[in-house]
């Protein structure tokens, strides 16, 4: 296994062990950021560089493990400011040339303001420093009006939205405030960045629906009904080959994005907004195939598909 | 199952963009025009396009040199298929013949059998065709029937096939016969190499519902097979028709989904101004976008010998969401009430039927995902 290839596998772990179910519906009860605790672990191990170069002090992770990365984020269920800070924030403020070693130890969080407009191959990205609790990212991106605040200067022209995380990867609008200190990312790291973080959403989405596969697989195997286990009824197996298709596919294209980005290749926007369409609503779809495999069981709170399905529905949303 | 890891990707080299560059060429000086209206004249015309392009040098690229080939890889494949997408007769017509049944003959077939063989692939002067269904051996193949009894030097074959594509201007069958056992095991079957100029075999044109005869029944009558046309070994034929199946899947799926790119622009051209077609079209769009990726991967895992066992069946199962997805929107945009003809985008949509059927019907598929892949228990009988 390459070293960094067991950054990745490292990175499963903790995710795993931080945040296993129970914790996660602590957190989704109180709908609640993480704890400063369950932060220092993902700081502590350095996960906040992961994408940044290594050059700017960070990890430089390449595209397809940062790919690798967001699909165990998904299947983990990562809380949404942590997946932001690794994909977004971080990355950005370092590329504005910013000195990260205060943000990767997690005493200062970043905000992010993307503005995609209506050229995605030129986004426009602005990054600072802001005094939220340590380790917290907002992301601002999409179309919406910016209204001007005091002391803040709105952007010009192009419509921004702010997507602010309050709890477990649900995204609410509030109102954008860019401060005039804010740095722009040179525009060909702003498209790397851009295009990243819109492949680790694709990712994301992916790992949950690979996580409630594998789940609903081996739920039909166990779970009888009629003397048999509900997995040797036809169209409960064909429901779930229908779900392996989805998986499979969409793992196939995400390879071939992640190599495209990884290439520079030019012809990349179109197949990641190809991605984006396909795989976020192939997703949801897995997702709610496997509520149904679950049956009541899948309907109730400690099983939470909801998550999972919350997920996907929001990043599909988001875009 | 799949697991957390990205899979490898079919990648272009420079020799890849070399031979890209060459046909490129080759197709700008030698178009070969609009294929006639006429069913046995588009044939010859077919068949000379392929010789033609062999000739210059770009049928079976990936074969071993000494089958013929140049030794690349799925990638040069790949690069003739994109390239032939966009010329007039984007099809191969012994396609058949190069992307299932060469691969079969190379895994199991003797070097006899290859030199004898292979060569007329290549040049479209031997047609294949894939004689494995029969009237009671459709899904279940463990059904069939076709005999052959040995005697002497000969295997001697009675029975019927049906829906035997391309049948009518074949020289070969990949013929699946019973040569031990009883209808309804896997065991006792046998494939062989049958010269469709034997005789005995009658050849019957079965209509579509297209009303065009591209498949037929073919008929046995104590028809003599060399036992030297036996592919692998008397018994083993199970185990060689499913690896033409494993075969079929990679650059026959690549070259579907290219049409359906074809499609796609067409009717972009006719509707792509309708606010009502541009969701539509973007959709259909990122389909064949990961269609395409997923083809591309399994080329590349076909290449490298990775290939797991089933996976071939989500090519298919995507292809089949593609097409009927295309050819069903091509109509719902063009639909008119009064459409009551048979013009191009009514043809498709009949046609978009087919493909959850043919080659393993999508139910079919779906079996395999279940018991091959995600390890799902059968039914207790
Ligand atoms: C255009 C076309 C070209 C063809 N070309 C060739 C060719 O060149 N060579 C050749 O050998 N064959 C060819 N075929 C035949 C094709 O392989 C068979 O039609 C196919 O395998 C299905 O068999 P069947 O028609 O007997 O249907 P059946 O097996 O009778 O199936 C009928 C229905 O029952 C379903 N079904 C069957 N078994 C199961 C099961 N276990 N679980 C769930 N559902 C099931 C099927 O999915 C289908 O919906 C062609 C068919 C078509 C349509």
């Amino acid at each position: 296994m390459s070293e960094n290839q067991e950054v990745v596998e490292l990175f499963a772990d903790i995710c795993r062990d931080t945040f296993d179910m129970p914790r996660l519906l602590e957190l989704a009860e109180r709908d609640d950021v993480p704890t400063a605790g369950q932060v220092k672990v993902f700081v502590d191990a350095g996960v906040l560089g992961l994408a940044v170069p290594e050059d700017l002090g960070g990890v430089g992770l390449g595209v397809n493990e940062l790919t690798e990365i967001a699909m165990h984020a998904g299947e983990n269920l990562l809380p949404w400011h942590l997946f932001a800070a690794i994909f977004g924030g971080v990355p950005a403020i370092a590329a504005a040339g910013d000195d990260v070693d205060d943000v990767i130890g997690g005493d200062v969080s970043v905000a992010l303001a993307v503005r995609v407009g209506d050229r995605p191959s030129k986004p426009e990205l602005l990054t600072w420093r802001t005094s939220t609790e340590p380790g917290r990212v907002v992301v601002i991106d999409g179309p919406e009006t910016v209204d001007a605040a005091a002391g803040v200067e709105p952007l010009p022209g192009d419509t921004l939205r702010v997507g602010l995380e309050p709890g477990q990867g649900m995204l609410t609008i509030g109102a954008p405030a860019v401060p005039s200190t804010s740095a722009a990312v040179p525009e060909a790291a702003a498209r790397r960045i851009v295009r990243i973080w819109r492949l680790a959403l694709c990712a994301q989405a992916w790992g949950c629906a690979n996580a409630l596969l594998e789940r609903s697989v081996a739920y039909a195997k166990e779970r009888e009904q009629f003397g048999a286990p509900i997995a040797t009824f036809q169209a409960v197996a064909h429901t779930l080959a229908d779900m392996h298709v989805g998986v499979a596919a969409g793992l196939s294209a995400l390879g071939r994005v992640s190599r495209l980005i990884d290439d520079g290749d030019a012809a990349v926007d179109r197949e990641l907004a190809s991605l984006e369409s396909w795989l976020l609503t192939r997703s949801r779809r897995v997702c709610e195939q496997a509520v149904q495999v679950h049956g009541g069981t899948g309907f109730t709170w400690e099983q939470d598909s909801r998550g999972n399905w919350a997920c996907t529905c929001s990043t599909a949303a988001s875009w | 199952m799949v697991t957390t890891v990205l899979r490898p990707t079919l990648r272009f080299d420079d020799a890849d963009e070399d031979v890209r560059a060459r046909l490129r060429r080759f197709i700008d000086d030698h178009d070969p025009g609009r294929p006639s209206a006429d069913f046995p004249e588009r044939v010859a015309q077919l068949r000379q396009w392929q010789a033609a392009l062999c000739a210059a040098g770009f049928i079976g690229m990936s074969w071993p040199e000494s089958d013929g080939g140049q030794g690349r890889g799925l990638s040069a494949e790949a690069v003739l298929c994109e390239e032939l997408g966009r010329t007039t007769m984007p099809e191969l017509i012994n396609r058949i013949a190069l992307y299932t049944v060469a691969p079969m003959i190379q895994q199991w077939g003797t070097p006899e059998q290859r030199s004898r063989l292979l060569p007329g692939m290549l040049d479209a002067s031997e047609i294949w065709c894939q004689g494995f269904s029969e009237p009671s051996a459709g899904s279940d193949l463990a059904g069939i029937r076709t005999r052959a009894r040995r005697d002497g030097d000969d295997w001697v074959i009675n029975g019927q096939k049906v829906w035997t594509s391309r049948a009518l201007w074949s020289k070969w069958c990949a013929l699946l016969v019973r040569t031990d056992g009883e209808p309804g095991s896997h065991k006792g079957l046998t494939l062989v190499a049958l010269d469709m100029g034997t005789p005995g075999v009658t050849v019957r044109p079965l209509y579509q519902m297209l009303h065009e005869a591209h498949f037929s029944e073919v008929f046995f009558d104590d028809v003599r097979v060399p036992h030297a046309n036996v592919i692998g070994e008397p018994g083993q034929g199970w185990r060689v028709a499913m690896s033409t199946m494993g075969f079929e899947r990679g650059l026959f799926v690549l070259e579907r989904q290219i049409g359906l790119r074809r499609r796609l622009a067409v009717l972009a051209e006719q509707v792509g101004e309708r606010p009502d077609a541009h969701v539509k079209l973007g959709e259909l769009a990122a389909m064949l976008e990961v269609l395409r990726a997923h083809t591309y991967r399994t080329l590349a895992e076909q290449d490298l010998g990775i290939l797991e066992p089933g996976s071939t069946s989500v090519d298919k199962l995507l292809l089949t969401e593609c097409y009927q997805a295309v050819c069903g929107e091509a109509f719902d945009l063009n639909s008119q009430p009064d459409r009551l003809f048979m013009d191009e985008i009514a043809h498709d949509l009949i046609e978009a039927r087919s493909v959850s059927i043919y080659s393993g019907s999508t139910e079919i598929q779906r079996n395999v995902i279940g018991s091959q892949i995600l390890g799902l228990p059968r039914r207790a009988k």
